[in-house]
């Protein structure tokens, strides 16, 4: 490296320092001292005591962990093919030569810029089992509506539907991906006889892979970490049907004053996360398109 | 020698580095601020909640002192104004001490565990009754029983005897803080419904002894009425939360545990009888759900809205909304007797004293100011607080924004109060029994059934508690 070369780089670290400090100090020292944290029993307020895998062996046993879990499953479960259906879908309409079409696009989008919390509060009133407006158009075609969040078998159900009001921010991405697909790869669709399925099928799909992949990963991240929904909304009921793993890794923090164990149950949540997203990014090889690169035996 | 022409390569490089460098003095720790001088407005301009108090004597300490003082509220800058001036007729009569308050904002009892947890200065500390023992039994307050014995100018028997409670500001047998907060629980009602529905009022039937939870309950249910958006309920009672059942209970003899905290006794036929009547009562739709209740707002809004008759198991700070109703009579009565007891639930909050804080002493001063009979007007005139001090007694009665206000220090004076078992593992065990009263709800369990289910679960906490923790054991009243 010559000397101008060195100079170059250290002027270049020094640059890129105020980051690299702040990512040390804000990011990678709290993960390494929750990683510690988690092999011990800490209040907050008294020294941590070192417990070993004590903590993970009570989360093992302990049921509401599982079933933070299993509500946390179902919904991801859920939620993410519904969310990236209904993006997509909304987002091939309004990839369409309509009349209105800015303000219809402003339209689906405005809700995901609102408030978690304002519109937590609006659907509690939209799915109020007697005079929410949800029910009143049921009872209209003669369906009796349930009590959504206040029944154990439609209070998860309805926080999931709920969560596609903001699907919004993820038809903007759809739109801009439905925009780049080259049109002549259309023209030549049409040219083989494909119909709009056909187009749909073999053109579109396969041509927003890509975002897809990014909404799938990003989608399933963003819903094993739900908090202000169930927080809310439910506050974890009735009696534990939407208790989301993170709300209860926040009430063994901050309310009952388990640190330690919540520190496990982040690092558990860490290594789900990276599990799937793992698996995601493996299985990707096989139906992602790759516009350039990619594996060549294919 | 140095050329002294810059090419733009080089420019640009050095804005770089000039631009790295300010972003690294912007991370670094900021410079001390600056000493805080007397407060500029004084008490020029008491806000409405800081009514002006008698200045305290001066004290003769010649150093700078920083009270770093935490109280919840809102992050709101007026607020915390407000707050601010509050401490000002300390702050002139202690000169050589800075009052510093925190916003904290929504999520207090977090902000202050995340504090002190993290070395953050905090000096005179409200602490919610039910987490203090949690701060005791993890060594993070100062006992007060040495500053109290020192100080001459201060006598505990200033507030009244009954507002220094077991679980909440003693625990075992030491002084944690000083009373601040809560009121008698009682029930708050629309007296036109009464009238309207030729009802006894509820105030008539106390004088005569009368007023009994089965006269309670007959009047929630002759008042409630109506359907959908029109549905007027006849009370509020609260299941998913597990301390608003704590007074139904007590009165009816029931408790969570035996005297010894040894078990869990909410599957008793004292506790399930009383848990079934309230659950019957949300079942009938006299009560409103959960679900009712966020849609018809809070308890306090729901009566001002006339959208509930009576509110029960509330304290005084009711009264900053209910007094702004102009439509109909509203007032306040004691809690109805139950089959064997009439009293209150009653844990006041505490002003505290970190073990961390470097100026007890100051925290201490602080302390008997904000707890103490001349800030206390201000708020009674507002209707945060009840007197907590009978010298207050007749102020109250005279100011306080509501009819009845004698229900409010009656039981306290007479001592017709009990705390609840406030223990380290507390807020674990409420979470406990709301989740089994709301399967009681949903109709998967009855009441014993839940309540069996709920003793197990209990039982091992308490065994955690006296195992881990056992000079904090809750007194079981």
């Amino acid at each position: 490296m010559s000397r101008r070369q060195r100079h170059e780089a250290i002027e270049g670290y020094i640059a890129i320092s105020p980051w690299a400090i702040g990512y040390v100090v804000f990011v990678a020292g709290p993960l390494i001292a929750s990683f510690v944290l988690s092999f011990t029993e800490w209040s907050l307020l008294r020294p941590p005591k070192f417990v070993g895998i004590d903590t993970y062996a009570g989360l093992l046993a302990d049921s509401l962990f599982w079933q933070s879990l299993k509500v946390t499953g179902i919904y991801t479960l859920f939620y993410v093919p519904l969310s990236i259906t209904v993006g997509l879908g909304v987002a091939l309409l309004l990839n369409r030569k309509l009349k209105g079409l800015s303000l219809w696009r402003t339209m689906y989008y405005l809700p995901s810029i609102v408030s978690g919390v304002a519109v937590a509060l609006l659907w509690v009133w939209v799915l109020h089992p007697e005079f929410g407006l949800l029910n009143m158009a049921l009872s209209m075609v003669g369906i009796h509506g349930p009590n959504w969040l206040g029944s154990r078998a439609w209070a998860l159900p309805s926080l999931i539907l709920i969560a596609q009001w903001n699907v919004g921010g993820s038809m903007l991405i759809y739109l801009a991906g439905l925009q780049s697909v080259p049109t002549h790869l259309y023209d030549a669709a049409a040219i083989d006889g494909a119909g709009a399925g056909g187009r749909l099928l073999y053109v579109t799909i396969p041509m927003m892979t890509p975002i897809l992949f990014y909404q799938l990963v990003l989608g399933v991240i963003g819903a094993l970490q739900v908090f202000t929904e169930a927080y809310v909304m439910t506050n974890g009921g009735p009696a534990n049907a939407t208790l989301f793993y993170v709300l209860y890794l926040y009430r063994n923090a901050f309310m009952f004053f388990k640190m330690g164990k919540a520190s496990a149950m982040a690092w558990v949540l860490a290594v789900v996360i990276m599990a799937l997203t793992a698996v995601m990014f493996k299985s990707s090889d096989r139906w992602v398109y790759q516009e350039s690169g990619g594996d060549e035996r294919r | 020698m140095l050329n002294a022409r810059l090419t733009r390569r080089e420019a640009l490089r050095w804005a770089g580095l000039l631009c790295a460098s300010s972003a690294l003095a912007a991370c670094a720790a900021p410079a001390a601020p600056p000493a805080k001088e007397q407060p500029t407005e004084a008490a020029t301009a008491a806000p409405a909640a800081a009514e002006p108090t008698v200045a305290p004597q001066p004290t003769q300490v010649a150093e700078k002192i920083t009270v770093v003082w935490s109280f919840w509220g809102t992050s709101d800058p007026a607020f915390i104004e407000n707050q601010r001036k509050l401490a000002a007729p300390f702050m002139e009569s202690h000169p050589n001490i800075t009052v510093d308050p925190v916003p904290t904002g929504q999520g207090y009892d977090e902000k202050v565990l995340t504090m002190l947890a993290g070395g953050s200065k905090l000096d005179a500390v409200k602490v919610s009754s039910e987490v203090l023992s949690n701060y005791v039994a993890e060594g993070a307050l100062l006992p007060l029983d040495d500053l109290v014995n020192k100080d001459t100018t201060f006598k505990l028997d200033s507030f009244y005897p009954h507002t220094m409670r077991k679980n909440c500001q003693i625990i075992g047998g030491k002084l944690y803080g000083l009373p601040n907060g809560e009121s008698a629980h009682v029930i708050y009602f629309n007296a036109k419904m009464f009238k309207d529905a030729g009802l006894p009022d509820p105030r008539e039937q106390q004088e005569k002894g009368e007023w009994t939870q089965d006269a309670y309950f007959a009047a929630a249910r002759a008042l409630a009425k109506g359907e959908g958006a029109n549905k007027v309920f006849g009370t509020t009672i609260h299941l998913d939360d597990s301390n608003s059942v704590l007074q139904w209970l007590h009165t009816n003899g029931a408790r969570y545990f035996d005297k010894d905290f040894a078990e869990c006794t909410l599957n008793r036929p004292e506790a399930v009888n009383t848990i079934q009547r309230l659950v019957d009562l949300v079942k009938e739709k006299v009560a409103p759900t959960a679900q009712d209740q966020q849609a018809i707002g809070d308890d306090s809004s729901a009566l001002a809205a006339q959208r509930l008759a009576m509110e029960p198991d509330w304290g005084i700070w009711e009264t900053v909304t209910l007094k702004e109703i102009k439509d109909f009579e509203w007032d306040a009565v004691a809690f109805p007797r139950g089959s064997v007891d009439a009293s209150t639930a009653y844990g006041p909050h505490g002003y505290t004293i970190p073990v961390a804080s470097k100026v007890p002493e100051a925290a201490w001063e602080f302390n008997k100011f904000i707890t103490g009979p001349d800030v206390e007007k201000s708020f009674i005139k507002d209707g945060i607080f009840e007197c907590k001090h009978p010298v207050n007694e007749q102020f109250f009665l005279q100011n306080a924004p509501v009819k009845n206000a004698k229900v409010f220090i009656q039981w306290i004076s007479e001592g017709r109060v009990f705390t609840p078992p406030y223990n380290p593992a507390f807020p674990e065990m409420r979470q406990l029994v709301s989740n089994a009263l709301q399967l009681v709800l949903t109709g998967e369990k009855t009441v014993p059934e839940a309540m069996d289910g709920v003793k197990v679960d209990m039982d091992k906490l308490v065994k955690e508690v006296r195992d881990k923790w056992p000079d904090a054991i809750p007194v079981v009243e």
